[in-house]
């Protein structure tokens, strides 16, 4: 193999060396390179040491309650559509000041009288199965299907030598 | 994504299922504030689901996604509200303890030379030019093809190419000490 | 004027009222808990998976179960299961069984598994069939064979950097032997 840092596309190479991006063939035949080629080598090291530095900055975890704010605000909005389609006349909108106070003092006086039962409370009637897990069950039965299923089974197959 | 322009509102789930952490995790590390991540990728996805009667598959569908959550993102960052709800680079609490989630099979020696190690990482990431921290973003840690963060970017594949070659350059300088 | 506004002020906050988004008013449920999926290392459900306890609910804890979620996300749910429920039984059992060994990985693991099966969906369906032959290849074979396997240069030279810790980190779903 010619050697990449001598021509244009040196660094691409070694970026997706390092990447993992490479096509098969050119990933195994700059492996066989390097191992004539110091300068490759070193680059390689530099950028690997680059990439490990980088992994530090992990992700952060999501919160439990994502998709429930989001399937809840695009209900609102769904709901939100029908009602703005009542189409109020312009001359509403000039007590809309102090009805849109008066709105909120009294939601949130509903809500304080009203309070929604605790968690614990709703714990105690649940069933002993919490039907999140029955989601994340059909998330992973999803996932997996991706794989393809058959290619993994559990039946005996005689395995190709290497 | 067809299938969810198609009626089937499950796939819709399967979607978020995929790519809901990946794109909370890209905004995070624009906007550096996790509460204001998520509501940005909370948009993202609304946007997709308002979208989905007039999706056509001509580009990934991952491209499409990070492309909003580039857009939404930049755009928060230039109104300027980020000074005020940017979490400091030193990410601590008022009594001291790190926001970052520590490791607890990590001895709190090696805890704060990793919580050293990561603002580091994060202030020269954050030096670089926006363009090019965008292109690290999508390359190193999304995992994007080059032509993928060519049409986020919206340039070529070969500025694409350019500015990683300058960006990983400009971080091996200046994390050379942790190799 | 000023009777006028209050009464259109109590008029629009009646209106608010009936409008209180659900979950509001429901107070907070919690929504889709995203616990840590944990294995169950005492085996103490057995070859059963969340699915097939759901199923095996009488109806009224079935739908007790259901009536914790918002509607729209209920009526997912019970799509979502009829869907599976329809699939081939023998591609049921598989993919139970693919879950079981799943989640008798620890969590970290679990989760390396699942991105690794993401990043497998991502490959084009060419390199997708050659990591499935591979994996299909293994099958049969020890953790220590299958880890030999992988160690060798032919392996590396079928598959990119990217490919080989693909198959690497899928590589606990087969069956132990």
């Amino acid at each position: 193999m010619y050697c990449p840092l001598k021509n244009g596309d040196g660094a691409e190479v070694v970026i997706s060396y390092v990447a993992g991006t490479l096509d098969a063939e050119t990933d195994s035949e700059f492996q066989r390179h390097m191992g004539t080629c110091p300068k490759c080598r070193d680059a390689v090291a530099a950028q690997e040491a680059l990439w490990s530095a980088l992994d530090a900055w992990g992700p952060v975890p999501v919160s439990p309650d994502f998709d429930y704010k989001l399937f809840r605000r695009i209900a609102e909005e769904e709901r939100g559509q029908w009602w703005r389609s009542l189409a109020w006349p312009q001359w509403w909108w000039r007590p809309a000041m102090p009805v849109a106070a008066a709105c909120a003092l009294l939601a949130g006086a509903f809500l304080l009288r009203h309070p929604a039962p605790t968690i614990s409370q709703e714990a105690q009637t649940q069933p002993k199965l919490e039907i999140e897990q029955v989601e994340h069950a059909l998330d992973d039965m999803d996932l997996l299907r991706q794989l393809g299923v058959e290619a993994i089974s559990d039946k005996a197959s005689p395995s190709e030598k290497i | 994504m067809v299938r969810v322009r198609d009626g089937d509102q499950a796939s819709f789930g399967l979607l978020l299922e995929k790519h809901r952490s990946p794109v909370v995790h890209f905004l995070h590390r624009m906007v550096h504030n996790r509460a204001v991540a998520e509501e940005l990728a909370q948009e993202v996805f609304l946007r997709v689901y308002r979208s989905r009667e007039n999706y056509e598959p001509t580009a990934k569908f991952t491209t499409w996604l990070f492309r909003i959550a580039m857009h939404l993102g930049l755009n928060w960052i230039r109104d300027g509200r980020n000074e005020k709800f940017h979490d400091r680079l030193d990410d601590e609490t008022s009594d001291g303890a790190s926001k970052q989630v520590p490791d607890r099979s990590r001895t709190v020696e090696l805890e704060l030379v990793y919580q050293a190690k990561l603002r580091e990482v994060r202030q020269a990431i954050e030096s670089l030019p926006s363009k090019q921290r965008a292109a690290v973003m999508l390359h190193k840690y999304e995992e994007l093809e080059y032509t993928q963060i060519a049409n986020v970017l919206s340039c070529s594949e070969s500025a694409v190419k350019s500015l990683l070659y300058r960006a990983y350059e400009s971080l091996r300088t200046r994390l050379a000490h942790m190799a | 004027m000023r009777w006028r506004n209050s009464i259109l002020a109590v008029i629009a906050a009646a209106a608010a009222l009936t409008l209180v988004p659900p979950g509001l008013a429901q107070g907070k449920r919690g929504g889709m808990n995203r616990a840590p999926r944990a294995g169950d290392p005492g085996g103490k459900r057995g070859p059963q998976t969340p699915i097939d306890e759901f199923e095996t609910m009488s109806p009224e804890q079935r739908q007790k179960a259901l009536n914790r979620l918002p509607p729209a996300q209920r009526d997912k749910l019970q799509k979502r299961l009829q869907k599976f429920n329809a699939l081939p039984s023998e591609q049921q059992q598989s993919l139970k069984n693919l879950y079981n060994r799943l989640h008798q990985l620890p969590p970290e693991r679990q989760e390396s598994v699942r991105e690794a099966v993401s990043r497998f969906s991502e490959q084009s369906p060419q390199r997708q069939q050659a990591m499935r032959e591979e994996l299909q290849n293994m099958t049969n074979l020890s953790g220590e064979e299958r880890q030999g396997r992988m160690d060798r240069s032919e392996f590396r030279k079928r598959f990119n950097r990217k490919e080989q810790g693909i198959v690497r980190d899928m590589a606990p779903l087969l069956p132990a032997q």
